[in-house]
Formats: structure tokens, C-alpha cells, sequence
């Protein structure tokens, strides 16, 4: 086993990080867009 | 180093990747749609005349070039990352679709020119509307084509067909490449409509001022018909590609549908419950608002509401209780992964045969003539800036569930080609090239059977 895999999480935590980070950063940005763009036309 | 040999600590190579994809396709798929749908929101208020619709389009053309340049970032960022962790694969995809990326590229340089120009001159073409029309149009039909290329490779991936991978033609049109446009086609107009719908009804929430409230509750049921509307056609859609996934990748079909994770489609029928009642509430809600008092017609819609209740809620009957393996959510014995689909399961409900097919028919038909009796009483018109906060919710929740609905399903078909080789494994390109990169298969691969240099 390389150090690479022993510092990897489990593949059930990836899973809900992964799921977690998706959603985080998808709203993170839309969010970040839309607080810029605040007061104009919508 | 060996090439290929770059590792991501903590989260791994295989997390990365979706990372990155997952996020650019709820973007991208978001601003096809709104693009197309903002298109023909400017094309319907020409023609009508009414002030909601342009002043829709006009924020549909702002919002697809603000989140244009995020997708666009994160489409390249994913790119990057590819070509770093899986380099032989991408290696492999650039010999074989590399005229596909290209006009792929040239598609994304058309959209943003047609979609600049169509919010730029918005004022300055006020008088000439038809062909102002034209650029939101064709802008859409270059994000449409985009995904079109890029369905050629997302299709040959699970189902690569069995020419040579020289054969271009024949790589185009693999087995799941037609089903799969139609299936996103769809699906563009069904997520993007929820989401206006779920953005109009946070709005319509948050405005004090009368005409505000007005256009922000025509914009939730704008949006509900466009989500709706398309949404009663996927099951179709989503059944077709099923069907050319099973008889090209029988493997990943029975991975999916009947082995670890079949929780994956469980999990969809909740899914498509909840935006199914959620919308059928609604348009009952709102037949209150009637120009012209529409009693009969609110009367049925209590009955669809009945039925899509009852249609969604036997899709969502589980065949066992093995449920979610991969976290221990298992009541009772599997079903044999390699039953047919007309075998009796434990939960007898929960067949494929025939109840599935009454819940997705009976659904997709109810949900027509609930849609229809909707829009027979928007022919006569709605009092605007009357809905209740209820109504406002179940639009909130059904544009939330269909994000989830994207990734579940996105997730479902990448995780199919983890099918059929090994514990650690899978497939980059099923059948062709392993999750590691060490070797590409021979059998059933459209290449020459050769070892990772």
C-alpha cells in the first residue's frame, strides 16, 4: 500500500464529501454571481 | 514517474474528476435551457405583446452570460484535471474524437458570440424584434449542438460501439448515442424550467412592490410549465436509453437496475414524486386565480392531483429490502441481480412487470391532462400577485429535487461502468480501457489490444 492510499478516506466518506463539495461549490458560485450582480435588473 | 501516476491525496483521482463535472453540468445544462427557453420567451412576448415575457428573456440572456464564464472555468479546470490524472484515456479519446472536440470547441465560441450579441443589443433592436429573436435562437442552438458533440464521447463511454476507433462515422453513432441526446435534450427544458420556477417563487417570496410580485409569480408558473411540461416525457426518454444501455452493456445495465446500486433509481421515483405533486399542487392552487372561474376544471385537477400521488408513490415501491448495501441499509435477501424483470421479487409492489409500467404510464398520462386542463385556464388569463406562500414552497421544493434529481441520475450513469471488473475497478470506457489505466482490453474494445506504455 503507497502513502497516497493510506491517506485516502474511505470510499463511503469520499462519497459524501464528494456529494457535499458538488453541492457547495455549484451553489457557492451561482451565489457569489448573484450577490455581484445584486441591484441591477432581474 | 509513469505516466499517469499523479495521485490526489484524501479524496483520490476518481473523486476529482466528478468534483469538477458535476457542478460545470448543472451549470451548462442550466444555460442551454435558460438560453433556449429565454429564446422563445422573446419569440412568444413578440408575438403576444405582454411585458413579462421580454422582460424574462432579457434576464434569461444576463443570467446565461454571468454563469456562462463559471461553467466555462470549471469545464476547463475539469479538462486540465483529466488530461493530469488520466492521461492515457484522455490520450485515447483525443485519437478518437478529436474532431468532435474540435467542433465542440467551435460551438462554445458560437454561443458566446450569439449570446453577447443578444443581450447587447437588446435596446438597440427594440424595434426589430423578429430578428433580434434570431441571435438568442441560434445561440441556443449552438449550446444544444455543443452537447450534442460532447454526447458522442459521454455516450461512447458506456456503450462504445464496435467499430474501430478510426471508423469515425461508426463512433458517432454508438448504441446509446441517440437516446442519450434525447434524454438531456429533455432534460435541459425539465431542469432549467424548475429552476425559473424555484427562482421566481424565492423572488416572489422576497419583492414588496405590486408589479414585482406580479412578474415574479408569472415567472413560477412560466417556469413550472416549461419543467413540467418536459418532465412527463423522460420516463419515455429515460426508458429508451435504459433499454440501449442493456442491450449494449448488459453488465452495467444489471450493475444499475437490479445489483448494488439499484437504490440509485429508488431513490429517483421519490425524486420524481416530489416534483410530480409538487407541480400538480400548484397548478390546482393556482386554477383559484382564474380570470374566468375554472370549477370544473379545478375539480378534475383534485382528481389527477389524486392519482399522480398514487402513480408516483407505487414507482417508489423498492422490489426487496436490500435497499442501500454501501451503508448498511438492508432489510431481508437480494434479488438474484440476473432475474428477468417479469420474475416475481420479495415486495411483489415493487415489480418491474407490470407496476412500473402502470406507475410511469399512469403518471406520464395524468400528468398530460393535469397540464392540460392548466393550460386551458391560462388561455383565459391569471390574476397575477395573488398566489399564497404554499404554493410558492412547492415550487421551491420541486426546483431543489430536480438538482438532486441531476446529479442522481448523472451519478448513476458514470457509476455504471464501475460494472464488471473486479472490486477496485471499473471502466474509463466499458469493456475497453480499466479505471487504472494499466492495460486496454482486447475483447469487446473497438481498439487494438496493446499494454499502457
Amino acid at each position: 500500500m503507497t502513502l497516497w492510499e493510506i491517506a485516502l478516506l474511505p470510499p463511503l466518506v469520499r462519497f459524501f464529501l464528494g456529494f457535499f463539495l458538488v453541492v457547495i461549490i455549484t451553489a457557492g458560485s451561482v451565489l457569489l454571481l448573484y450577490w455581484m450582480a445584486r441591484g441591477e435588473e432581474e | 514517474m509513469p505516466v499517469g501516476d499523479v495521485q490526489v491525496p484524501v479524496i483520490g483521482n476518481d473523486l476529482m474528476i466528478p468534483l469538477l463535472v458535476v457542478p460545470h453540468i448543472l451549470i451548462a445544462a442550466f444555460v442551454i435551457g435558460i438560453n433556449l427557453i429565454g429564446a422563445f420567451s422573446e419569440l412568444t412576448g413578440t408575438i403576444t405583446k405582454k411585458a413579462h415575457y421580454d422582460r424574462f428573456a432579457r434576464a434569461s440572456a444576463r443570467f446565461t452570460l454571468l454563469l456562462f464564464a463559471v461553467g466555462s472555468a470549471l469545464a476547463f479546470t475539469f479538462l486540465l484535471s483529466l488530461i493530469t490524472l488520466y492521461p492515457i484515456f484522455f490520450s485515447q479519446l483525443m485519437n478518437i474524437f478529436f474532431w468532435v472536440f474540435l467542433a465542440e470547441t467551435f460551438m462554445f465560441v458560437g454561443e458566446v458570440i450569439m449570446v453577447y450579441a443578444w443581450y447587447h443589443s437588446w435596446d438597440r433592436m427594440a424595434y426589430r424584434k423578429n430578428l433580434h429573436v434570431v441571435f438568442g435562437l441560434v445561440g441556443g442552438l449552438f449550446g444544444l449542438t455543443q452537447m450534442i458533440f460532447i454526447d458522442v464521447v459521454a455516450s461512447y463511454m458506456l456503450t462504445p460501439s464496435n467499430a474501430q476507433a478510426t471508423d469515425v462515422g461508426w463512433t458517432f453513432f454508438n448504441p446509446t448515442y441517440v437516446t442519450l441526446n434525447l434524454h438531456r435534450f429533455v432534460g435541459n427544458f425539465s431542469y432549467a424550467g424548475f429552476l425559473i420556477a424555484g427562482w421566481g417563487a424565492w423572488r416572489y417570496l422576497r419583492v414588496a412592490r405590486e408589479e414585482d410580485r406580479e412578474y415574479y409569480d408569472w415567472m413560477g408558473h412560466w417556469g413550472i410549465v416549461w419543467g413540467f411540461g418536459f418532465l412527463l416525457l423522460q420516463p419515455f426518454m429515460g426508458y429508451g436509453y435504459m433499454t440501449e444501455i442493456k442491450s449494449a452493456s448488459p453488465g452495467a445495465f444489471e450493475y444499475l437496475m437490479l445489483g448494488p446500486k439499484s437504490w440509485l433509481f429508488n431513490l429517483l421515483t421519490i425524486e420524481l414524486l416530489v416534483m410530480s405533486v409538487a407541480s400538480v399542487a400548484y397548478f390546482l392552487h393556482k386554477l383559484n386565480f382564474a380570470v374566468k372561474p375554472v370549477p370544473r376544471l379545478r375539480k378534475a385537477t383534485i382528481g389527477a392531483l389524486g392519482f399522480t400521488a398514487l402513480f408516483a408513490l407505487l414507482n417508489t415501491i423498492p422490489a426487496d429490502g436490500y435497499l442501500v448495501p454501501q451503508i448498511g441499509l438492508v432489510f431481508g435477501e437480494k434479488v438474484d441481480p440476473n432475474i428477468s424483470l417479469v420474475a416475481r421479487p420479495p415486495i411483489s409492489l415493487g415489480a418491474m412487470y407490470p407496476w412500473k409500467y402502470i406507475g410511469l404510464i399512469g403518471i406520464a398520462l395524468v400528468g398530460v391532462f393535469a397540464l392540460s386542463l392548466y393550460l386551458k385556464a391560462t388561455a383565459t388569463g391569471f390574476h397575477w400577485g395573488r398566489a399564497n406562500r404554499l404554493s410558492q414552497y412547492a415550487l421551491i421544493a420541486a426546483a431543489v429535487t430536480v438538482v438532486f434529481t441531476m446529479m442522481t441520475m448523472g451519478y448513476a450513469r458514470e457509476t455504471a461502468r464501475r460494472a464488471g471488473n473486479g472490486k477496485d475497478g471499473g471502466w474509463l470506457i466499458y469493456n475497453c480501457i480499466t479505471l487504472k489505466q494499466e492495460k486496454f482490453v482486447g475483447e469487446g474494445c473497438p481498439s487494438q489490444p496493446m499494454e499502457t506504455p
